[in-house]
């Protein structure tokens, strides 16, 4: 095994020495050729046009070319965001397909619908002014490198492409996005697509204007995620449109003035779930203290067969669920399942006809299944109730130390 | 043991396809098949006032970007140079070419085809002119242990 590895590693070496990039500099832009694929650099209309692997380049605009004998990795665009300024390296294969603009640390990359095939964006570096918008019409990957981007204008990172964004936190960074108050934005980091998040590292968010995380499609958390903290969101923690699943990592949400996470249904009711939630892993660790708000609210059914859900609910007729039809609460697999609330608070708008709403653990507008897992929810206030159905409460098997008020 | 013997096969492949393309240098071809490579060591290319300049740890040498057709990496840099007009060794004018080199000097002349069109042997010490007749385009004479690049036009 030992000198599998030796013998690896110093072929691996070589490959590395052999390796030839050259390098197209025009302002914060650069674009990286692959030695062994330039072929013929054409010079053309009088010297003022370079032509290399379909880039076009005027000539005026280079700052200048380099070689060097790093590695070329395709399919890639690096945003490294410096203070004031940031960089962009592309490559040279999707670059013909990009238009690029970047201005200080405001950075837009916009693929045209002729690019098809997936190219991973990765963000790193730091700024207390600047942003990334991405728009195209194909799958892609974005790498939050320990980034720290903080937009005083808008969103930090805003996704225009409505495809699959794989967001991928590497294991052992942390990424901190900030947006500023005031704006029209949506949130401060913003997903017009399906975003599936990966990888172990951390993702820290704060939205000034409204939600701190928003997606127009379906959220995925995929097993060996990491986490997702929300400080602070002046509307959700997290708002997603269509479906919400959780499959591993943790979230932890405070500072809200809305809901921690709120799933609603699209327009379009041919999409697959739409309003529901699927909690299979992971932990969610919850303080919501605004007046009538949820800790987490679905437009339909929720469903939990596996990991934690940890909530603090305070405030007038704040709920820790909210459902808009059903719930089951399950426990399959090798993950235990566990909701653990402390509720208090009473009424908000008592007697007004329309807005009262009274303090809840567990709202379920549908009917309620328990069947497996542990249910520990402590309700204290005027008119406050642990669980309350407005369908029938159906007990298979589990653990649950509280009441459940429900019509049938 | 055979597993290793296997990877070593395989990683022998590729390093072998890896450093065939070892292209350590980028040759910067003119419109009149003038080529001047250098080494990518330290290589760093600027344009400015119509120029193209190129500079890396050895040398640096500008050129008009009008008169530039092409650049491209080489494993080798070019061994062919332009025919000077100047040049006191070979010219070549109204179907002669003239010759300056010792008496028994091969010249020997091939098309960018790599045919062998003429092949003379000097006669004399000093200057001949050898008659050669052919169409415009680009061609190749090797004298001297030298190859010069010939364009007719």
């Amino acid at each position: 095994m030992k000198k599998t590895i030796f013998l690896l590693a110093i072929f691996g070496l070589v490959g590395h020495l052999s390796a030839q990039t050259l390098k197209v500099h025009c302002g914060q832009v650069t674009t990286t050729i692959p030695a062994v694929q330039a072929g013929d650099m054409a010079y053309s209309d009088g010297g003022t046009v370079l032509t290399i692997m379909n880039n076009v380049f005027a000539v005026n605009a280079i700052d200048s070319i380099t070689v060097d004998r790093s590695e070329y990795k395709a399919s890639e665009v690096r945003v490294n965001y410096a203070g004031s300024t940031a960089h962009v390296t592309v490559s040279g294969d999707v670059a013909p397909h990009m238009a690029i603009t970047a201005s200080a640390a405001d950075v837009s990359v916009v693929a045209d619908a002729l690019l098809q095939s997936e190219v991973v964006y990765e963000l790193t570096g730091t700024s207390a002014d600047g942003s990334f918008f991405m728009e195209g019409e194909y799958k892609a990957t974005l790498v939050l490198n320990n980034l720290t981007l903080t937009n005083q204008r808008g969103a930090a990172v805003d996704i225009q492409n409505g495809k699959r964004i794989k967001v991928q936190l590497p294991d052992g960074t942390t990424t901190a996005l900030v947006d500023g108050a005031g704006g029209t934005h949506k949130a401060c980091f913003f997903v017009n697509g399906h975003p599936e998040f990966c990888g172990g590292g951390a993702l820290v968010l704060t939205g000034n204007t409204k939600h701190a995380f928003s997606s127009d499609e379906y959220t995925l958390i995929e097993p060996g995620f990491g986490s997702i903290t929300v400080n602070k969101a002046v509307g959700d923690g997290l708002n997603i449109e269509q479906y919400f699943r959780m499959q591993g990592g943790s979230i932890s949400i405070k500072g809200v003035q809305g809901d921690g996470i709120d799933v609603k249904v699209t327009n379009d009711p041919l999409d697959e779930e739409n309003g529901n939630i699927f909690i299979e892993a992971g932990s969610i660790d919850l303080t919501v203290s605004a007046d009538d708000v949820k800790g987490i609210k679905c437009d339909n059914a929720m469903t939990i067969t596996g990991g934690s859900i940890t909530a603090l609910v305070s405030g007038l007729g704040t709920k820790g669920i909210s459902t808009g039809t059903d719930l089951i609460i399950s426990q399959t697999g090798t993950t235990p399942t566990l909701v653990s609330m402390d509720v208090t608070g009473t009424t908000y708008m008592p007697g007004d006809a329309l807005l009262e709403s009274k303090c809840r653990g567990i709202k379920v507008k549908g009917n309620f299944t328990f069947d497996g897992g542990t249910i520990d929810i402590s309700a204290t206030g005027a008119k406050t109730k642990a669980i309350s159905v407005d369908g029938s409460y159906t007990y298979i098997s589990g653990s649950i130390n509280c009441a459940v008020d429900a019509n049938m | 043991m055979k597993r290793l013997f296997i990877l070593m096969a395989v990683l022998s492949a590729v390093c072998v396809q890896a450093g065939a393309q070892s292209l350590d240098y980028i040759t910067f071809r003119s419109a009149d098949g003038t080529e001047r490579s250098v080494s990518i060591d330290g290589l760093r290319i600027t344009f400015a006032d119509g120029q193209l300049s190129a500079t890396n740890n050895e040398e640096s040498f500008s050129t008009p970007l009008s008169a530039l057709s092409t650049m491209f990496f080489a494993e080798a840099p070019t061994a062919i140079r332009a025919v000077a007009t100047a040049d006191a060794h070979l010219s070549y004018s109204n179907g002669l070419l003239s010759v300056s080199a010792p008496q028994g000097e091969i010249v020997s002349v091939y098309g960018a085809d790599g045919r062998l069109v003429l092949q003379h042997v000097k006669q004399a010490d000093g200057e001949e002119c050898i008659p050669l007749s052919v169409l415009r385009g680009v061609y190749v004479i090797k004298m001297n242990g030298e190859t010069t690049k010939l364009m007719v036009r």
